[in-house]
C-alpha cells in the first residue's frame, strides 16, 4: 500500500507541463529521429522523456528550462535503443554529428520560404514512381517491404528510387547545404 | 565527387531506418575509408535533414499528448482542485438510506482514470488515515489509509461509477435505476441488489469481491456478458493471466482493516503484522526473522494495536518495546511444534 502523495504542487505545474508537451514534441521528436530514424520508435523516446520530465516535475526549478533536459534524455535513450538493436556505433555517431545537431530550425523566414520552394520544386521535377514511393515513405511513413507489397515491385526498387530522391534532393538544395550550420541551429541550448 | 550508387542506397536506407546490422557495417567501412567520404555523407544527411524538416510526417502533439495522459494517469489527473472539495464531501454527511455495502480490499497500483474521458472527476484520497466520504448520490465509501477513490460529474446522472485503488469499504444508497459500478483493476462489479463486501489480491489487475448479503455479479471489465452472480459468502477473483473470474474463498481478516475485529487461527506471526502494520499504518519489527514463523490462534475485537501486541506478545513469551507507530517484538524464537 505505498503510494506517494501527489497533492504538494512545487517545481514544475501541469499546466506548464502540458504547454512545454504540445509545443516541444514535434522538434524533439525531429531530434529523436535524427538519431534512431524510425518514426515509431522516436515517437516512442519522445513520450519516455517527458514521461521521466514527469516523474521529476517537483524537483524542477520553476526557472530551469526543461528543453536542455528533454534532449539530454532522448540522446541517451536513442543511443540505448541503437545499441540494444546492434545499430550503434561510435564512427557513425562521430561521422553524423549527433551531439551538435539538434534538428533543423529557421528563423529566417526568406530564407525558409525559399527553402520550401526548392523543396517542392524538387519534389515535382521527381519522376512520378520516384515521387510517390519518397513520399510513401517519408509523410504516410510505409516501410520498404510496405511500399514494394502495395506497388507489386521489389525492395531493391524502393531502395533505388528512394537513393534516387535523395540524390535530387542533395544536387538541387546545394547551397542550402552550405549553409546548414546557420541552419542547424542548436534549438535546445 | 560522385557516390557510388550502391553506397547510396545505403546512405538513404540508413536514414530512413532500413538498414540492418550488416548493411550499417557496410557503410562504416565506406565512412572509414577516407574524411572525404565522410564529408560526401554529411552532405547527404543534411539534405535527408533539410527536406525532412519541410516534408516531415506531421506530429499531432494533442493526440501524442491524450496518448501520454492515458499512460500516465495513475499519477496524471486533476489534482490541485481535489483536496477542497474532498473536505466538503466529508462535511456532507448523508442521511439517504443506506441499502447496500460494500467492501473493497484492493491492492491495485493503476487506476484506469481514461474511464473518465470528462475533466471534471473528483479524486478521494487518504493518508495516514481511513476516511470516510459522502458521494452525492448518498452512498458513502470508507478508505483504508493511502487508498483512492475517483468519480465524475456525471456520477449519479446516468449511471453510478467509481474506480477504487486500495481498500475500501462502500455502502451503496439503494437505487435502482442507477446501477452502481466498481472497477477494481480489471475487475469490475455490478451492484444489483443489498449487501456484500469487495475483497482483493495483490497483483496490480488482480482483484476480488466477497459477498455478505444480497447480490452482486463480477466480470472482467467491460465484459458482462462473463459475469459470475456470487451468493453469500463467496468470493470471485479476478485472474489477470487468464483474464477471467473464477470462485474463491474469502480471504480471512478482509475486513478487518474496516472493522478492527481480528481472527487469528494457527496463523504465522509474520501474516499478524503484515495485517496490522497496514491496518493500523504502523511499523513492527521482530528482534529476528525466525520469530515470524511462530504461530498463533486468536481473537481481537476493537482494541488498539499496542494492546493487541501486548497480548501477543505475552502469549508467544516475547518482549514488546517501542511507542506508539513503531514497535518491536524481541525474544526467542517459538518451539517448532507451536
Amino acid at each position: 500500500m505505498k503510494n506517494s502523495h501527489p497533492l504538494s504542487n512545487s517545481g514544475l505545474s501541469e499546466e506548464n507541463f502540458k504547454a512545454i508537451f504540445l509545443e516541444e514534441f514535434s522538434n524533439l521528436k525531429a531530434y529523436a529521429q535524427s538519431i534512431v530514424k524510425e518514426n515509431e520508435t522516436s515517437s516512442d523516446i519522445v513520450q519516455e522523456a517527458f514521461m521521466a520530465l514527469w516523474e521529476n516535475r517537483k524537483i524542477f526549478e520553476n526557472k530551469r528550462d526543461p528543453k536542455p533536459y528533454l534532449a539530454t534524455i532522448i540522446r541517451n535513450k536513442s543511443l540505448n535503443y541503437l545499441r540494444n538493436n546492434k545499430k550503434y556505433h561510435p564512427d557513425l555517431e562521430a561521422a553524423e554529428g549527433w551531439e551538435q545537431h539538434l534538428g533543423i530550425s529557421c528563423n529566417d523566414q526568406f530564407t525558409q520560404k525559399q527553402l520550401k520552394a526548392k523543396i517542392q520544386e524538387t519534389l515535382d521535377h521527381l519522376p512520378p514512381k520516384c515521387r510517390e514511393i519518397f513520399l510513401m515513405n517519408r509523410q504516410e511513413g510505409l516501410k520498404y517491404k510496405d511500399i514494394a507489397f502495395r506497388l507489386g515491385i521489389s525492395i531493391k526498387t524502393v531502395e533505388a528510387q528512394m537513393a534516387k530522391a535523395l540524390k535530387a534532393f542533395h544536387d538541387n538544395l546545394d547551397q542550402f547545404i552550405l549553409l546548414t550550420l546557420i541552419f542547424l541551429m542548436n534549438i535546445f541550448f | 565527387m560522385d557516390v557510388p550508387e550502391d553506397i547510396l542506397e545505403l546512405i538513404t536506407s540508413y536514414f530512413s531506418g532500413e538498414l540492418n546490422e550488416e548493411g550499417i557495417q557496410q557503410l562504416i567501412d565506406w565512412l572509414n575509408k577516407s574524411s572525404e567520404n565522410r564529408k560526401l555523407f554529411l552532405d547527404y544527411k543534411k539534405a535527408w535533414e533539410l527536406q525532412a524538416s519541410i516534408l516531415k510526417q506531421p506530429v499531432n502533439p494533442e493526440e501524442e499528448w491524450e496518448k501520454f495522459r492515458k499512460k500516465n494517469l495513475s499519477t496524471f489527473t486533476k489534482k490541485e482542485i481535489k483536496e477542497e472539495r474532498v473536505k466538503k464531501l466529508m462535511i456532507n454527511r448523508s442521511y439517504w438510506r443506506i441499502a447496500a455495502l460494500l467492501a473493497l480490499i484492493i491492492i491495485s497500483t493503476f487506476a484506469a482514470i481514461y474511464l473518465f474521458r470528462n475533466e471534471e472527476v473528483e479524486i478521494l484520497l487518504t493518508q495516514k488515515t481511513k476516511e470516510t466520504f459522502t458521494l452525492p448520490d448518498g452512498s458513502t465509501i470508507t478508505l483504508a489509509p493511502e487508498s483512492k477513490a475517483i468519480y465524475d460529474k456525471t456520477y449519479g446522472k446516468k449511471e453510478r461509477k467509481i474506480i477504487v485503488t486500495g481498500w475500501v469499504y462502500l455502502e451503496v444508497a439503494k437505487n435502482e435505476r442507477l446501477p452502481f459500478r466498481v472497477w477494481a483493476g480489471n475487475l469490475e462489479i455490478l451492484v444489483t441488489g443489498t449487501s456484500f463486501y469487495i475483497h482483493s489480491s495483490a497483483t496490480e489487475q488482480d482483484a476480488s469481491v466477497i459477498l455478505e448479503s444480497g447480490k452482486v455479479k463480477a466480470y472482467p471489465k467491460g465484459k458482462p456478458s462473463e459475469a459470475i452472480e456470487l451468493k453469500p459468502g463467496q468470493a470471485a477473483s479476478y485472474v489477470s493471466s487468464k483474464d477471467i473470474i473464477t470462485i474463491t474463498s474469502p480471504e480471512p481478516n478482509y475486513a478487518a482493516w474496516n472493522t478492527h475485529k481480528f481472527q487469528f487461527n494457527n496463523t504465522s506471526l509474520d501474516e499478524i503484522i503484515a495485517l496490522i502494520e497496514s491496518v493500523y499504518s504502523i511499523h513492527i519489527d521482530l528482534s529476528s526473522p525466525e520469530l515470524g514463523s511462530c504461530k498463533l490462534t486468536a481473537t481481537f475485537e476493537n482494541q488498539s494495536p499496542e494492546s493487541i501486541l501486548q497480548v501477543i506478545a505475552s502469549a508467544l513469551h516475547l518482549k514488546l518495546g517501542g511507542d506508539d507507530t513503531s514497535f518491536i517484538l524481541s525474544g526467542m524464537p517459538c518451539q517448532s511444534n507451536k
